[in-house]
């Protein structure tokens, strides 16, 4: 029975819609010779420019491999070449206590300050 | 002979940035009237309406470099037609009229020549009546959906708005135009005389 009803209240809008918005033939003669006369007196307006240029774009792309590159390499060199982490971990704290990270991050002796004073 | 109808939009925009008026022409033919009863259902005057339509096919000229042929024109005219019909509708609103005028403007048969008036049925005008008392994001709803047999999702698109908040919009849009026309009819049998009988 709602169905219904909202059958017909769809029908009725529709109908009534389109049957209050009709347009003569000659409305729209009339409407096609205003506009010709108004668009003769407008100028139009150039296109946009590109927000993004495509070799900015590249050089970004360039910039963010670089970055990739050296990041990678720097922990690379950190994990094989540099021992010092390695060295700092495998070592017992308790049977060095006069050793201490200087501000390299290193593990270094408390001599060195004593001869660097 | 090359039909209008076989020629894309994007080929007339196309020759529309070469200043073409024949171009112009072809889409005034396509999308004038769409464009013209859109804005009459949606402003309820003559016009007005008239107006917006020549501004919408102004801007498609003037913006012509500036659209994406890659895209459905249909959208972008309704959108600038739904944009210019609220544009006015607002403008209205802060205009100080006098209720007498605002008392004739509610009163009288908004789009409608005498002699199609005759033919009105009472519900047709109840009908109207309450789309006229619609929001104005209902009422353009309303509008797009009955009267251009728009999808949700097109509507959502023009009106740059998801797709949940056109079909909410739709749907408390028909809830009030039921209760607007229930209370008609209520007031109409209660004038007639014969309401409880049933």
């Amino acid at each position: 029975m709602q169905d219904l009803l909202d059958k017909h209240l769809d029908e009725d809008i529709s109908r009534t819609l389109k049957f209050e918005t009709t347009l003569t033939p000659k409305q729209k003669a009339a409407a096609w010779e205003r506009l010709q006369a108004r668009v003769q007196e407008q100028t139009q307006l150039p296109p946009l420019e590109e927000p993004c240029q495509p070799e900015l774009v590249r050089f970004r792309w360039l910039e963010r491999i670089t970055a990739f590159r050296v990041g990678s390499t720097k922990l690379l060199h950190t994990l094989v070449m540099d021992s010092a982490a390695f060295e700092r971990a495998g070592t017992p704290k308790s049977l060095f206590p006069c050793h201490y990270y200087d501000i390299h991050g290193r593990w270094t002796h408390l001599s060195i300050i004593a001869m660097s004073a | 002979m090359t039909l209008i109808e076989d020629v894309s939009d994007a080929h007339l925009i196309e020759r529309l940035r070469a200043n073409e008026l024949d171009a112009l022409g072809s889409l005034f033919d396509r999308y004038y009237t769409q464009v013209y009863r859109t804005a009459v259902a949606i402003t309820r005057d003559n016009a007005v309406a008239e107006d917006i339509a020549q501004d919408c096919f102004l801007k498609l000229h003037q913006y012509a470099h500036r659209i994406d042929v890659s895209l459905p024109l249909a959208p972008w005219l309704y959108r600038v037609t739904v944009n210019l019909s609220y544009t006015w509708i607002s403008r209205r609103q802060k205009r100080k009229i006098s209720l007498e005028a605002l008392v004739d403007h509610l009163m009288s048969p908004p789009w409608t020549a005498p002699d199609q008036q005759a033919e009105h049925n009472e519900t047709q005008n109840q009908v109207r009546q309450a789309i006229s008392e619609l929001h104005f994001n209902q009422r353009v709803v309303v509008v797009l959906h009955y009267l251009c047999s728009l999808s949700l999702e097109e509507i959502a698109e023009i009106l740059d708005c998801p797709v949940g908040t056109v079909k909410s919009r739709l749907y408390y849009a028909r809830e009030n135009l039921r209760r607007r026309l229930d209370d008609a009819d209520r007031i109409q049998e209660v004038a007639h005389g014969y309401a409880g009988l049933t």
